[in-house]
């Protein structure tokens, strides 16, 4: 059990709609320096538990705790302070250049007309330099791969300097070596900058092998945990319908069930 | 683009706004040497008398209507283009124009039906009638907006109110006498021309203070680029900037509509052309970008409408349509995809 203070504490939580509730009773921890993976079928609620934690759905019961602070509390300022995003919906503006897009990321922090100060400039440059996009700092998004948007993105979120970054399935549509090398880098940024990263993620394989923690969903239920503990208690088994797909533990990983 | 282009094309763009603005004085029917109207506009004495009346009663008040009309229309459009990330979107999508229309038609056609005083068909009258139509489908689209979260639907049901008054106006159309209809009809042509001074401050005071809420706008409206999670996520208030742009856009378009007709085109190209010149997303330099080339487009339309050296006019919703569209279209073949 970790010690320190978590980032963010979910209690008795319930997720969901007005006419539709998705989970209840979650009960997790954010802390430092961690990677967390939240798993679960199509549909199972990882982006609603993503949106909830976010501020930008309202839970239906529980509370979140940000810093101590109840979420709902905070006006949508505050929370971007402590919680930036990378969403998987489509860039509008083909125009916008990566280095705008990246400073987007330090509205929380500028004046009502948006202008940078030199220090917002320097966190910019920074976020460019971690991921390591300064050479297409001033392409067009119109014009970059899946590939280069998402390292944008994720660049963002970075300047907008908060201590947790939640991603919604940041790896759709990007090739095995892009997948692996997203997981990678935000293994790297918990690493070296010591934020928490959450992501919503259907590469199970990849999350079992590189991230500290897991949220599992499972038709309303959840189990969170290491990914050791997550193997140990068996429940990555029962995930799928084991006449497909199995779990095999000594290769910590999923395999399609050959007849 | 680097900051020293957009400060060239901020120079060469201001420079034709100038042009264009003298040009536009010094032609109409009346012919007056362009020396007279430099004089007069500097109110200097000038030999002939009437020459120095035209300016100064006629033509003056009417550039700088075409300027408050095209920048304010400009300015509108790119806000809605922005806020329901459409690039269809223009300043009458919220049904302004067709809330204001209804006012009107109801005040000049529906006249007889519902026994209105002769106020009400005077020139205030109109005006007073389209402001009403247009600030109540003001107050209905923010209504609704309070209701939504999806911006989309608002959109929408700006489009439905659109059809739902255009019908009603189809209706008293065709049960009105054709006296009334040609003049309701008139009014729909659009006209810069024919403003008072008294007219003209009261139409300059709402295009400032749709301006001003238009600058309040300009952060969120950039972080919308990325869409309202995106937005929210990075501390902007959605609905509040929703009702800030719904209600400068509201002062911009719904007065112009009031003063000067349904003026279609301008509001919904505008955008687009610039962001064709200069590829910029920011809407700090966008917009006034935007508000230049909107004031420029629509003095060059009055110049076109005026043909210059005859005695008649064009109706000046006729020329931004048939002088813009092939502009608009042939830039868009030219560069092969649309930028937004």
């Amino acid at each position: 059990m970790n010690k320190e203070k978590p980032i963010l504490s979910v209690k008795n939580l319930d997720i969901g709609y007005p006419q539709k509730q998705v989970a209840s009773n979650i009960n997790v921890e954010i802390h430092r320096n961690a990677l967390t993976a939240v798993i679960g079928i199509n549909g199972s609620g990882k982006s609603t538990f993503l949106n909830t934690l976010s501020g930008n759905l309202p839970q239906t019961a529980g509370e979140i705790f940000i810093r101590q602070q109840p979420l709902h509390n905070l006006p949508p300022r505050k929370i971007a302070e402590h919680i930036s995003l990378v969403l998987s919906n489509p860039v509008y503006s083909q125009n916008l250049s990566v280095y705008d897009m990246v400073a987007l990321g330090r509205q929380p922090y500028t004046n009502w007309l948006g202008l940078l100060s030199e220090q917002d400039k320097q966190a910019v440059q920074k976020a460019l330099q971690l991921i390591d996009i300064e050479s297409m700092a001033h392409r067009k998004c119109g014009e970059l791969s899946d590939g280069q948007l998402q390292k944008a993105f994720i660049a963002r979120a970075l300047a907008q300097d908060t201590e947790m970054i939640i991603l919604d399935e940041p790896t759709n549509h990007l090739d095995l070596y892009h997948k692996a090398f997203v997981f990678k880098l935000l293994k790297k940024l918990t690493q070296e900058t010591g934020k928490a990263v959450v992501l919503a993620t259907h590469e199970l394989n990849l999350a079992l092998q590189l991230c500290d923690e897991l949220i599992l969903i499972n038709q309303g239920e959840i189990i969170a945990g290491s990914p050791k503990d997550l193997i140990q208690n068996k429940v990555l088994h029962k995930l799928f319908p084991s006449d497909l797909i199995r779990f095999d533990e000594k290769t910590k990983s999923f395999w399609v069930v050959e007849n | 683009m680097s900051a020293k282009k957009i400060r060239i094309y901020f120079g060469i763009s201001l420079l034709f706004l100038l042009c264009f603005f003298l040009l536009n004085i010094s032609l109409g029917s009346v012919q007056i040497p362009f020396s007279q109207t430099l004089k007069s506009l500097f109110g200097q004495l000038t030999e002939n008398q009437a020459h120095a009346y035209i300016i100064k009663h006629y033509r003056l008040p009417k550039a700088i209507t075409s300027i408050l009309v095209g920048s304010g229309l400009a300015v509108s459009g790119l806000l809605m283009q922005t806020l329901f990330r459409n690039p269809l979107a223009g300043p009458y999508v919220l049904g302004l124009s067709s809330g204001a229309s209804l006012g009107v038609a109801l005040v000049i056609m529906g006249g007889s039906l519902f026994g209105i005083t002769a106020f009400f068909l005077s020139s205030w009258g109109v005006i007073f009638a389209a402001s009403i139509g247009s600030f109540l489908v003001m107050l209905a689209v923010i209504a609704a907006s309070f209701r939504m979260k999806n911006t989309m639907a608002i959109l929408i049901i700006g489009i439905m109110f659109a059809a739902l008054t255009g019908a009603i106006v189809n209706v008293l159309s065709y049960f009105s006498p054709s006296e009334q209809l040609q003049r309701y009809v008139f009014w729909s042509f659009g006209s810069l021309g024919n403003l008072s001074t008294q007219e003209l401050s009261i139409l300059g005071l709402f295009w400032l203070l749709g301006m001003i809420l238009a600058v309040f706008s300009l952060k969120t409206l950039n972080a919308l680029l990325l869409g309202e999670n995106y937005a929210q996520s990075m501390g902007a208030s959605i609905k509040t900037n929703r009702l800030l742009v719904i209600v400068a856009t509201s002062l911009l378009a719904g007065s112009i509509t009031a003063f000067a007709g349904p003026i279609a085109f301008v509001g919904l190209a505008v955008p687009h052309l610039v962001r064709l010149v200069i590829p910029v997303s920011n809407h700090l330099i966008l917009m006034p970008a935007v508000l230049i080339a909107g004031a420029i487009l629509m003095l060059i339309c009055d110049v076109i409408a005026q043909l210059p050296g005859s005695e008649l006019t064009l109706p000046i919703n006729a020329v931004t349509s048939i002088f813009g569209a092939p502009i608009v279209i042939w830039l868009l073949m030219r560069k092969k995809k649309l930028v937004f």
